[in-house]
């Protein structure tokens, strides 16, 4: 009895032990996040700004000598300012980092065409990205399970093979009663433990800045004991097979392997293998098709040579000519390319659809998905924001465009109507489906399995 | 001796249904990792063989132009993809597979394969090294957690140790009997890999390093081995050893990666994109050494006006703007050196981290080892990326010359031809030589030896104080 507790402690220590650590290494990963891209945008500010007054001294001053470059859209739009539009960090973004160490976290954008906006993620180590990070998602997916079954996997045959069964029975305790006592306490404890690691883990992530936010809150550890009752109902259920405990934890090990590691590994390959993402490669070379189509269409217009290189080109008003001819050679190239674009776009849309069901061939799987949902790491999310940030695009663009194509110069005024970046993410977390078909599904899970083994109890012998 | 008690212990774990479920899900899985590693390999080598091609004669058949023109327009170096790769897919998915080549920038690699894959799951991948890693020591723990905790729990340990069968046939023949259960069902997998590969087109050229492969899983396979029986036979329970051997599995192949990949950011961490660049652009305005390039440009002008004995550009022979753009690559080069390196520096520190803490994590050594092996390693990344460099520097220098010396000051109407473009390229990537190879996949070798050697040793030490009772 004693190991039994002082392993339960130790299983119990482990836990909060590795949740803390993630919810802190997420915390200090979100806040580099945010003061990289502040700075940034704050130093980008800095130089619009003082290129504007300028163009209002210029104009105070009665608009006499050369045109500052605050006027000239072409220039601005083009090569000397651009906007930074950062993803707004979900509350619980420190608990899980999903696909944000993959996808950008925020778009640099300027008059180019949207189709420049291809870039990937940060800067990374390759080998990071392979392994994933440590993130309480991890904790709760892959490892909490292991500590579950470790703590239920001889629940009852130990006490059959120490022999306590056949004592209990002869002390006129009911069967029924002593087992549904043990495992009752036995999953209060581990439920107690899964709703305790994972508060501290929030308090930790919203005390070192992450945003506080009820009912995200509420349903991460909604999940999480879900997910972790519903492994300590198996294991529970396996027992009641009658095996031997070391047969158990084969069993139970084996059942964690095809869950944990062996289906999300096939699903992944079946996803890739029915919709194979269309070739990058390809589409370079077809994107290089398009503009050097475009350029031999614009270089009628304008040498080959000066288009290389503004620089080269005397004067003011040339490089607006170059600029609006960047401008309606990227148009052509966006036209053409169009097609491929959507490619992309529909196949990864197919991959989706597709795991949206075979997700549900396994409880890891689906709260993997679920976590991912609620800490704003996952495509669903990220898609919301890119498409926020096209919309942006579209209307930063225009500003410089507009005058452009009008051959018109920028006033003063017309830089306080500067398109601003305001988006606000989602935040209506029940009515989502990746978050709110987990729930249900491992709720009946567990009460099926909690069934199952109700049924398999009754039948349960004492020796 | 030895083999009396080999036969037994075989015999055992054949007649052991538990054995079986996780005996078919590891052959399941090595099987359909290969068949999708064959298919994919096809696919993907296709591809890419395709894109370089029409980018090669893209770059051909650009028409004339002037030969900046040309510098500007560029090449893209793609990564070919090998057999081996396939099997050990390391982190090709996480790196770009083409490099814009081009005039007054050095590009990173870009295009990562797993930007358009919406499948998620990071940690697990269906290829034959990751069920090798993972699943194989799973495999052998379930096998060997009872050879002698079992005997032990049973009351047979006292009639075996009766016998007086001396500690090392004892140990060997336990070790002999489950490595015939586990090479009786991944050996045949293996095999057919191995046929495979020499079928493969390209994939002799990758044999050695595919024997070296296997030879690193065998002594992977024989670490868990010999740790399973050291436990087995310290442990007073079976049972207790299989929690042992399973904690440790667990903590050393899925806990410690991950922590090592927080840990290495945060003890290395790498410049972001916005950093990156910045740090290059002041760089190359202020010069790396304090000396702008304009400076040196006016210097450049006096030397060569005072070599050609004239007072003014427009008098020289030759086209001063082709020298301009020589020497701004030259100046360039240094700083984009310095920050490349500096960042794959960065890179190759991290991944020593992981060497270090795989003297905790059998896993992580042979990972690194087999990323090696298989040309998916951070390193072979970075052999791509220089490579590509190279390439970047000699064309460019081809076209800067050519309109040094067969152009003059202000023709800007110069124009070159397929011929100059014929002295560029094809670009090929010829992949990491074997030495190399070797010379890096030694750190976690060792590793790996000296987990053998220490798992053994730890076997034969608890065999030979084999109690009948803990």
């Amino acid at each position: 009895m004693l190991r039994r507790v002082s392993s339960l402690w130790v299983l119990g220590l482990m836990l909060v032990v590795l949740t803390i650590l993630a919810a802190v290494s997420g915390s200090i990963r979100m806040t580099t996040l945010a003061t990289t891209i502040a700075e940034r945008a704050d130093a980008e500010l800095a130089v619009r700004n003082s290129l504007i007054s300028s163009l209002e001294r210029y104009t105070e001053a009665g608009a006499q000598g050369d045109v500052p470059v605050a006027a000239k859209p072409g220039s601005m739009g083009f090569s000397v300012t651009s906007a930074y539009a950062a993803m707004p960090a979900a509350p619980l973004a420190p608990l899980a980092i999903g696909v944000g160490d993959l996808l950008p976290y925020y778009y640099r954008l300027d008059a180019h065409a949207a189709y420049t906006l291809v870039q990937g993620g940060e800067i990374e180590n390759p080998l990071n990205l392979r392994v994933g990070g440590f993130d309480v998602a991890f904790v709760m997916v892959f490892l909490l399970p292991i500590i579950v079954i470790a703590l239920t996997y001889d629940i009852m045959s130990r006490e059959k093979e120490l022999g306590v069964l056949a004592l209990i029975g002869a002390q006129g305790v009911r069967l029924s009663t002593f087992i549904a006592a043990k495992v009752i306490a036995r999953g209060a404890l581990i439920a107690l433990m899964i709703v305790g690691s994972n508060a501290m883990a929030i308090a930790a992530a919203v005390y070192m800045g992450a945003e506080w936010h009820f009912g995200a809150a509420a349903l991460w550890v909604a999940i999480a004991v879900l997910y972790g009752l519903a492994w300590f109902a198996l294991a529970v259920l396996i027992n009641a097979l009658g095996f031997s405990s070391s047969t158990n934890g084969v069993v139970l090990a084996n059942i964690w392997l095809v869950f944990v590691i062996v289906i999300p590994a096939i699903v992944k390959l079946a996803a890739t293998t029915l919709y194979p993402a269309p070739s990058r490669v390809a589409l370079t070379t077809e994107l290089r098709e398009a503009a050097t189509e475009a350029d031999e269409r614009a270089a009628e217009a304008r040498e080959a040579y000066m288009f290389d290189h503004p620089e080269m080109v005397e004067g003011d008003v040339d490089q607006e000519i170059f600029f609006r001819q960047v401008a309606l050679s990227e148009q052509d190239i966006a036209a053409s390319i169009a097609p491929q674009l959507e490619a992309f776009e529909a196949q990864a849309e197919r991959q989706a659809a597709l795991m949206k069901w075979l997700k549900f061939s396994s409880p890891a799987l689906l709260a993997n998905d679920a976590f991912a949902a609620l800490a704003g790491a996952d495509r669903a999310y990220h898609a919301a924001f890119r498409a926020a940030v096209l919309e942006y695009h579209q209307r930063w663009q225009a500003f410089f465009l507009e005058p452009l194509m009008r051959e018109q110069l920028l006033t003063a005024e017309d830089w306080a109507n500067l398109p601003a970046f305001d988006y606000q993410p989602p935040r209506r977390y029940l009515p989502n489906s990746a978050i709110n078909l987990p729930l249900v599904v491992l709720l009946v899970l567990g009460v099926a399995l909690v069934a199952a083994g109700l049924a398999k109890y009754r039948r349960y012998s004492h020796i | 001796m030895i083999r009396i008690v080999a036969a037994k212990e075989f015999t055992l774990l054949r007649r052991d249904p538990r054995v079986r479920l996780t005996a078919a899900i590891l052959v399941i899985m090595l099987l359909v990792a290969l068949v999708s590693a064959v298919a994919r390999y096809q696919d993907v080598s296709q591809e890419r063989a395709a894109a370089q091609e029409i980018i090669n004669e893209q770059w051909n058949n650009q028409g004339e132009k002037n030969p900046h023109a040309a510098a500007h327009y560029g090449i893209y170096a793609i990564r070919p993809v090998t057999p081996l790769s396939f099997f050990e897919t390391g982190v090709t998915a996480y790196s770009g597979v083409s490099i814009w080549l081009e005039a007054h920038r050095r590009n990173l690699p870009g295009g990562r394969p797993a930007d358009d894959d919406t499948a998620a799951g990071r940690a697990s991948e269906l290829t034959g090294a990751y069920t090798l890693q993972v699943l194989l020591p799973l495999f052998i723990v379930l096998l060997a957690f009872q050879a002698f905790a079992g005997e032990r729990e049973q009351g047979t340990l006292r009639q075996l140790l009766g016998t007086g069968v001396p500690a090392h046939a004892l140990l060997l023949g336990k070790a002999l009997g489950i490595s015939a259960a586990v090479g009786l069902v991944i050996g045949p997998v293996l095999l057919l890999a191995l046929v495979a590969l020499l079928l493969t087109p390209g994939g002799l050229a990758e044999f050695p390093q595919a024997l070296l492969m296997m030879l690193s899983y065998v002594a992977y396979g024989a670490i868990f081995l010999f740790l399973s029986l050291a436990i087995s036979a310290r442990m007073s329970s079976s049972q207790s050893a299989l929690v042992a051997l399973l904690a440790f599995w667990a903590v050393s192949s899925f806990v410690l990666p991950r922590f090592t990949s927080d840990l290495s950011s945060w003890l290395y961490p790498l410049p972001t994109s916005v950093q990156f660049e910045r740090a290059i652009a002041e760089d190359l305005e202020t010069g790396i050494d304090g000396v702008s390039a304009a400076e040196r440009i006016n210097e450049r002008r006096e030397q060569t006006l005072k070599l050609y004995k004239v007072e003014r550009e427009a008098d020289l022979p030759i086209n001063f703007q082709g020298l301009i753009f020589s020497l701004q690559e030259e100046l360039d080069a240094q700083v984009f050196g310095k920050h490349f390196n500096r960042l794959f520096n960065l890179m190759a520190s991290q991944q020593s981290l992981y060497g270090i803490v795989s003297l905790a994590s059998p896993r992580m050594a042979v990972e690194l080892a087999s990323m090696e092996w298989a040309g998916t390693s951070v390193s072979s990344q970075r052999d791509f990326a220089d490579h590509a460099e190279v390439f970047r520097r000699d064309f460019i220098e081809v076209l800067n010359q050519d309109l040094t010396f067969n152009s003059t000051a202000g023709s800007t109407d110069y124009r070159s031809g397929p011929e100059l473009w014929n002295k560029v390229g094809p670009y090929e990537y010829p992949g990491t030589d074997l030495g190399t190879v070797l010379s890096r996949s030694a750190p976690f070798m060792l590793v790996l030896v000296l987990w053998l050697v220490g798992s053994a040793l730890s076997a034969w030490l608890a065999v030979r104080n084999l109690k009948v009772s803990v």
